[in-house]
């Protein structure tokens, strides 16, 4: 039997990845978008990828009792409940921001006049 | 609910005309001109310009004797900036409210006539074009489509529901009041005006077209009439 590539290219692509996302969570860490809580719910992300995608054999025992055939199955399933929840935070706060923005923008341009 | 008769002629004294303007620097100062300064049954007329963040000199092109401009730092849309007008002209004491374009899509002759019916007995008043030539096909198309689904939906009888040439009076602003930024506003408005019962008169215009790359594009019609379709679920 032809032994593989011990890390095959799609490890290395998540690798990679997971290394420039951690690199641009400090940098907005660094330029104080968030705070510190912030960068380590973001670098226990990444480095969590890093780790499922490098070391998958402790992960496989997961599969059986959740009933899904593969562990990559298990990853895009996580991924897309990840990226659903993501999407609906983001959403409710443009929504908030907008409505602040709306709020004082209009209350300048009133300021002058008489109430 | 809203009543009026024609003795309230005589206790009408202040007329506020809102234009909201967005890059009309080349056109809002030939249409603040144009306005004319004697309307029957009003004492006092005022000119507010609320400028949406423009990124070129709309609101100096405005600024002159008898013209309130109120800025937005950044654009908000036409249904905020007329919100922003409609409340400045309310606490500045204006009777009636009237809301005209910036682009001179609106004869300011037409005003006259606009504001007639509200003393007669009107609550609010919205000017109605001709669907047919200038106006751009699309345009002739998505109305029609608009004002149909409108009165599909709420039952609300007017046959040009984006048309912004529009009075009423100010005491029916808490009936009106709408929440919409952007072009759904005028769908909204009417609506809230449906559901509160004030009655809507129509005046027709002549439709005038001198831009066919601004004001409603495809986009806005198809999301005033998704509007039309949460408001009616929501409801």
């Amino acid at each position: 039997m032809e032994a593989g590539p011990l890390v095959s290219l799609i490890q290395v692509a998540v690798c990679v990845f997971a290394l420039a996302m951690g690199y641009l969570s400090y940098l907005g860490f660094r330029r104080r978008q968030f705070g510190f809580a912030g960068l380590l719910f973001w670098q226990v992300t990444w480095i969590g990828l890093t780790i499922v995608s490098l070391v998958p054999q402790p992960f496989r025992s997961l599969i059986q009792p959740l009933k899904v055939a593969r562990l990559m199955d298990l990853v895009v399933i996580a991924g897309m409940l990840a990226l659903g929840a993501i999407t609906y935070r983001t959403y409710a706060v443009v929504q908030q921001l907008r409505r602040q923005l709306e709020d004082s923008v209009r209350r300048e341009a009133l300021r002058d006049l008489p109430n | 609910m809203l009543r009026h008769s024609v003795s309230l002629v005589a206790v009408v004294t202040s007329l506020a005309i809102v234009i909201p303007a967005y890059r009309e620097g080349s056109r809002i100062g030939g249409v603040v001109d144009g306005i004319p300064r004697q309307i029957p049954g009003v004492e006092n007329l005022r000119v507010i310009v609320v400028d949406d963040g423009s990124p070129d000199d709309t609101a100096k092109a405005a600024d002159r004797p008898g013209v309130t401009v109120l800025r937005h730092r950044v654009n908000l849309g036409v249904g905020a900036a007329l919100r922003t007008g409609t409340e400045a002209a309310i606490r500045l004491g204006a009777d009636i409210v009237v809301h005209m374009d910036a682009d001179g899509q609106h004869p300011p002759a037409d005003l006259v006539r606009l504001v007639q019916p509200l003393f007669e007995g009107a609550d609010a008043v919205t000017a109605v074009r001709t669907f047919r030539r200038p106006m751009p096909w699309m345009l002739i198309f998505g109305n029609r489509v608009l004002t149909l689904a409108t009165k599909a939906l709420f039952g609300v009888n007017n046959p040009d529901t984006q048309c912004a040439y529009r009075a009423f009076w100010a005491h029916c602003w808490p009936s009106l009041a709408w929440q919409s930024t952007d072009y759904a506003f005028a769908s909204e408005m009417l609506i809230r005006a449906k559901m509160h019962g004030v009655r809507w008169q129509t005046v027709p215009i002549a439709t005038i077209y001198l831009d066919r790359f601004k004001g409603t594009g495809v986009g806005d019609g198809v999301h005033i009439f998704r509007s039309l379709i949460t408001w009616r679920l929501a409801r």
